[in-house]
């Protein structure tokens, strides 16, 4: 298990969506805590629970979002910023979640870049991976 | 008069709402008058990144922040003002800050708090508060997002 906490911050049940479907690739992961945007939420709501769900600020922190300029994107910053140790990575799919939920690096700038890669890898035009196959 | 609208939300800025009453207003401005937020760095800064990108955001406390709408209602750039709760509508507009309609697209339900329309209720304080800005010659509208029909406060069973 990871020695750092994933948050994964995304609008509605998508959150709480992606630590569902990782769990059933990695099992249980009690280092991952999901926080979805509600309706009726205010970024100021929003930023409480995930503030919450983020824990000890001394701690290392992973918190993976679903859009770059969304609310929970924007609150996400604003927590990671007031942290020493918290690293953000926005576009998060389900590759990447479990990439870092089976990580057993130490979270720096070079384990995150591994796991951008990771996601962008993910994302393909599945007919150019048949082509690459075939080929 | 370039105060385009005023306008009572307590979540503030969120969500796609605000960028759509901008875009259907054409303001290019918002202040945020509001005391919690003006003393907490933290909210200040949520707040502004939840704005549409390219659009300034002020954050004023509810003295600063009437002296800086009086100022910004005579200045030609048209403005969205945005407020709390309509008892900041009456401290501006009984400080001599004149617009003709107050919003109120959200205030969320409590304890002690009727429910007015929909997502909007409101405690005897803010009713009474409408109620004033009625009699002071400012309409008072509930709706939600732009393209809801207004629902006039007076004409809501309270």
């Amino acid at each position: 298990m990871p020695a750092f906490r994933i948050v994964v911050a995304a609008h509605g049940e998508l959150a709480s969506g992606f630590v569902t479907a990782a769990r059933l690739i990695c099992g249980e992961m009690d280092h991952v805590r999901a926080v979805g945007l509600e309706p009726g939420d205010s970024p100021e709501s929003f930023a409480e629970r995930l503030s919450e769900a983020c824990g000890d600020p001394e701690q290392p922190l992973l918190i993976l979002t679903d859009l770059v300029g969304g609310t929970p994107h924007n609150v996400a910053m604003a927590v990671v910023r007031r942290r020493s140790s918290a690293f953000l990575v926005s576009g998060a799919n389900l590759a990447v979640l479990v990439e870092a939920a089976t990580s057993m690096d130490a979270l720096d700038a070079d384990a995150v870049e591994r796991l951008v890669a990771a996601g962008r890898a993910a994302l393909c035009d599945a007919a150019s991976l048949a082509a690459s196959r075939s080929s | 008069m370039t105060l385009k609208l005023v306008r009572v939300d307590d979540r503030l800025i969120h969500g796609q709402v605000v960028a759509i009453w901008l875009k259907a207003l054409g303001a290019r401005r918002i202040v945020v008058v509001d005391d919690r937020t003006a003393n907490d760095e933290f909210l200040r800064e949520i707040l502004v990144l939840a704005a549409p990108p390219g659009v300034p955001v002020e954050v004023h406390g509810l003295e600063t922040g009437t002296e800086r709408v009086r100022e910004l209602a005579a200045d030609p750039e048209p403005v969205f003002v945005l407020m709390r709760s309509p008892l900041t509508a009456v401290h501006l507009r009984e400080a001599g800050v004149e617009f003709p309609l107050l919003n109120v697209g959200g205030i969320g339900a409590g304890p002690g708090r009727k429910p007015l329309y929909r997502n909007i209720s409101a405690s005897p304080e803010e009713i009474a508060a409408m109620r004033r800005l009625e009699e002071m010659g400012t309409k008072v509208e509930l709706r939600i997002v732009e393209n809801d029909r207004p629902v006039q406060f007076a004409s809501v069973k309270v």
